[in-house]
């Protein structure tokens, strides 16, 4: 699937992490470098393979553990409703 | 009932007042003395606030930390409510107009009705003057601010008073107004300060007897000290403080201070200015040094340190 982020949405990278908002509820989430580095690859163009080799690729992870953390990371947005399916 | 009218002043901003109850007024001056600049500015906007009391109610059921607020689309109006209902009050964004009732019950609760009739409503419509406001202390030394920012009794008094009498000049010892114009400065809240007994007590060789009131020391800082009250000054550093045993300060990396900073700024609103609050909190905290601070009452250690600090961090963009 692919995935893009919802408009309710404000963040900022601050060197390798990131801050977002959810400006409907004022909750907000502090992510790491990896799920930084998939946010913002969250582009409504991207398909998941092609996130998770770049989570390969800058990082000393395999491709199944990429995977699973590309999953639990994408599971935890759509709940908060930071992003949405585009296809 | 003749509605009474009022007005007050509020950094370049006048609030219109009416109401039909003369105990509110009264509520309201002693919530709300401001420095004015000067030279006076122009008026940049104004605001109107209406507040009916009335008698519904015989009892308060809610919890005094309790509230709940939501921003109305339809309306383009935020709507708070807070004592279980007894205090509503409905801030209409494109009038510029706070709407209130009071259930007359509610106006024991005198220190939340400044809050939520003007702190918050206020801070809220000078958003779209690009004012941001914070729960801080502000203190300046050599044309360099200091922000000590932190929840209620956390020290923020304390500090204020503390740096106050080893030289600093004041511009806030609890509310302050961030804005960006070639940097960042903060414009000073209420210059009468309310300290309580054992605060007075550490620093009466300076405060000497200020008037009681409910409890408290009511202190007019600009007749106290008429040469180091400032109306505002630019932000060299900002430290979230908190008192502690021993003293610690360490430096903050700019999402933590973004963070921490979250709960003493008011963001969850409209939500352009939600984004635009976000914005320029994360703008703040990149380029203002931010530290935490666990401070003792070894105030002349204090001194030393926060001289330095802001005089390493200077206006320099990090």
């Amino acid at each position: 699937m692919i995935y893009k982020r919802t408009e309710q949405v404000e963040w900022r990278k601050f060197e390798n992490e990131s801050l977002l908002l959810n400006v409907a509820t004022g909750t907000y989430f502090r992510i790491n470098e990896v799920g930084s580095l998939i946010w913002e690859n969250l582009d409504g163009k991207k398909p998941a393979e092609e996130l998770i080799n770049l989570v390969v690729k800058h990082f000393d992870v395999t491709e199944a553990v990429a995977r699973q953390d590309y999953q639990k990371f994408i599971d935890q947005l759509v709940a908060d409703n930071l992003i949405s399916v585009v296809e | 009932m003749k509605r009474l009218q009022k007005n007050y002043r509020i950094l370049d901003f006048t609030i219109f007042v009416t109401t039909n109850s003369r105990d509110l007024i009264e509520i309201l001056d002693e919530n709300f003395l401001y420095p004015e600049a000067r030279p006076l500015p122009a008026i940049r906007g104004w605001f109107s606030l209406e507040v009916d009391v009335v008698s519904n109610l015989e009892h308060v059921r809610g919890l005094v930390d309790e509230f709940h607020y939501s921003y109305d689309h339809t309306q383009d109006a935020l709507l708070l409510s807070y004592l279980d209902g007894a205090i509503r009050v409905e801030i209409s964004y494109p009038n510029r107009k706070i709407t209130a009732r009071v259930e007359k019950i509610a106006l024991h609760y005198r220190a939340a009705l400044g809050n939520w009739l003007l702190t918050i409503p206020f801070a809220e419509l000078v958003k779209e003057y690009k004012f941001y406001f914070m729960h801080s202390a502000a203190l300046e030394k050599d044309n360099r601010t200091l922000l000590l920012a932190g929840k209620s009794g956390r020290g923020k008094t304390t500090l204020a008073l503390a740096l106050l009498k080893m030289g600093w000049r004041y511009i806030s010892d609890d509310e302050i107004y961030l804005y960006e114009e070639q940097g960042f400065w903060a414009r000073g809240g209420p210059i009468r300060a309310k300290v309580t007994c054992k605060t007075w007590e550490m620093f009466q060789d300076i405060l000497g007897e200020p008037e009681r009131y409910r409890g408290k020391r009511l202190i007019d800082l600009e007749a106290a000290f008429p040469d180091k009250v400032l109306e505002r000054g630019k932000v060299a550093t900002l430290c979230i403080i908190k008192p502690e045993e021993t003293f610690r300060i360490e430096k903050l990396k700019s999402i933590e201070a973004v963070k921490e900073l979250f709960s003493l700024a008011f963001l969850n609103s409209h939500p352009d200015y939600t984004r635009e609050n976000f914005e320029f909190l994360a703008n703040f905290c990149y380029s203002i040094p931010c530290y935490r601070l666990n401070f003792t009452t070894d105030f002349e250690e204090l001194d030393r340190w926060l001289t330095e600090i802001i005089r390493v961090n200077s206006g320099a963009l990090k």
